[in-house]
């Protein structure tokens, strides 16, 4: 290869130059700088360190090859031989078997043309790749910039939002915050209502349920002294015993235990109920009949229905010993108590009797009209009923 | 109104090898089934207590027959209408229980004015018969223990 050749840069070669974007290597670049259409092959190696110059030629054919240079002039060859040398470069670059020897030069002619038909089409290609790369390039730019463009529009925006929530004057935000309450508790409202309304209905079944129940506890109450009452008017001495003082303070259920507890004894006429210093402890109640109390041969009371004898062992505290003799002066019905029994049960049945006893001595007394230390069976000549026969 | 009684006491259980006991109804509480009781006077021994009672409540001399201390004690709560009988704030007696061990059943003499009656009755029947609740844990813990020493018996 001639030295003397002069290159200049094509079009695409000054694009090249200013934007190289690693198509081209660094030697290939310095080379492309230097070449400007007037200095030669020889002064361009003058220029270039020798590492360059040593590929001088290797460089220019790739140069050449891509249509980044092309040759302008010859120092020394006329331009004729110029094609052939163009062709030579060419098929180095692309790596072609040398230039065949048995060719002639109409074969190398034709072939030249069908290598320059192909390279007119692969630089129309690439022209077309180039155009779509800087198409995408721009798209791209063009997104980029619409991208930060966008972000800026949001930032502004929020930044003018907290400017203005900043310049609120505190009464203003007072005041939006209390409409924004006041729209919730006029929402509140309407629920508060809603609950009172169930709360009053709740009411409502809780007391109908109270109710229900002090109905139904008055009806098992009702239903229990009916029961009582229907069981008690079953027991044969039941009516005869209800009429009785003794029994006035007695429920039914009190008064069909103490006829659980009490035995039921008859006499007749004349019969000895008590004797004088027999022991024991029951005492007497006259369901119906009459009864003489004596002590000795005085006789000291008529005792009949309701009343009650054989009590003083028992409420006395002395050992159980008859103070008096008991006849029967008519024929009696009697129950006989024993206070055992009274302790066993109840302490409420207890307390009934013990009263009953103690409003029957009570009377007596009033009765008697005399002191208490002087009670039938203590005096005797001056006891109430001792003077009647 | 007689001297107060000690609330300590005595309960002899009165039976025999074929376990039938000895019970008396009570002449104050008609009805009243037990076996002998009684409280221990002033500066009496359990044992001698025992012995007077069985003899006052039955005739019998308890000395002649296996008499024994069951070594068992029973707190009750006094009926209050026999409390008016014992020092005045008693309301607990201490029972101790003896067992008299006779041969076979005999006829007891009884005190008129405490009993009405006697019987002897399978222990069983004994067992229901009696109204005081320790009377009737002795006669039941008797015919539980082969009674031969039912004091040695847990």
């Amino acid at each position: 290869m001639s030295n003397k050749k002069i290159y200049s840069r094509t079009k695409l070669g000054d694009s090249v130059l200013e934007d190289p974007q690693g198509i081209i290597s660094g030697d290939e670049l310095l080379l492309m700088a230097l070449i400007d259409g007037r200095t030669s092959v020889e002064g361009i190696a003058s220029k270039v360190p020798p590492s360059v110059r040593a590929h001088l030629d290797g460089i220019f054919a790739r140069l050449l090859s891509a249509q980044i240079i092309e040759v302008t002039g010859d120092a020394g060859f006329g331009s004729a031989s110029e094609n052939s040398d163009l062709v030579a470069a060419f098929e180095t670059s692309l790596s072609m078997p040398a230039r065949q020897p048995a060719g002639g030069d109409a074969e190398a002619s034709r072939r030249c043309t069908e290598l320059e038909l192909e390279l007119a089409g692969v630089r129309g290609k690439l022209d077309a790749a180039k155009a779509r790369q800087k198409e995408v390039e721009a798209g791209f730019h063009k997104l980029k910039l619409r991208v930060s463009a966008y972000t800026e529009v949001r930032y502004a925006r929020l930044s003018k939002l907290l400017r203005e929530l900043a310049s609120y004057p505190e009464h203003e935000l007072r005041a939006i915050l209390e409409s924004e309450l006041n729209d919730a508790l006029e929402n509140l409202q309407p629920l508060n209502q809603a609950m009172a309304e169930q709360q009053q209905v709740l009411d409502k079944t809780l007391s109908m349920q109270s109710f229900q129940g002090q109905i139904h506890a008055k009806q098992l109450q009702s239903e229990r002294a009916a029961d009582e009452a229907r069981m008690a008017q079953a027991h044969p001495h039941y009516k005869k015993l209800r009429g009785l003082e003794f029994f006035k303070g007695f429920a039914n259920a009190e008064l069909l235990q103490f006829l659980e507890i009490a035995k039921w004894q008859e006499a007749k006429a004349g019969d000895t109920v008590l004797n004088e210093g027999d022991v024991g402890m029951p005492f007497f109640i006259i369901v119906s009949g009459a009864v003489t109390v004596f002590k000795g041969e005085n006789r000291l009371a008529t005792l009949d229905r309701g009343d009650f004898f054989g009590e003083f062992a028992y409420l006395s505290g002395e050992e159980p010993y008859r103070s008096a003799r008991v006849v029967a002066e008519t024929a009696c019905e009697l129950l006989m108590v024993d206070p055992l029994d009274i302790e066993f049960s109840a302490v409420q049945l207890r307390l009934h009797v013990v009263e009953a006893l103690l409003r029957g001595q009570v009377r007596r007394t009033l009765i008697s009209s005399k002191p208490m230390d002087s009670l039938p069976g203590d005096d005797l000549p001056n006891a109430p009923d001792a003077a009647s026969p | 109104m007689t001297r107060y009684k000690q609330p300590v006491s005595v309960l002899v259980v009165i039976y025999t090898a074929g376990l039938e006991v000895l019970l008396l109804e009570r002449a104050d509480h008609p009805g009243y089934w037990q076996s002998v009781t009684g409280s221990c006077e002033p500066g009496e021994a359990l044992r001698d207590t025992a012995l007077r009672e069985v003899r006052e409540e039955t005739g019998l001399d308890a000395s002649r027959y296996a008499l024994t201390d069951w070594h068992t004690q029973n707190d009750y709560e006094i009926y209050p209408h026999w409390r008016h009988r014992y020092p005045p704030g008693v309301t607990r007696n201490t029972e101790h229980v003896f067992g008299l061990q006779l041969p076979c059943p005999v006829d007891v003499q009884l005190a008129p004015r405490e009993h009405l009656n006697f019987q002897w009755l399978a222990w069983q029947d004994a067992a229901e018969q009696v109204f005081s609740p320790s009377n009737r844990a002795a006669i039941l813990r008797l015919a539980g223990s082969g009674h031969e020493h039912p004091g040695a018996l847990k």
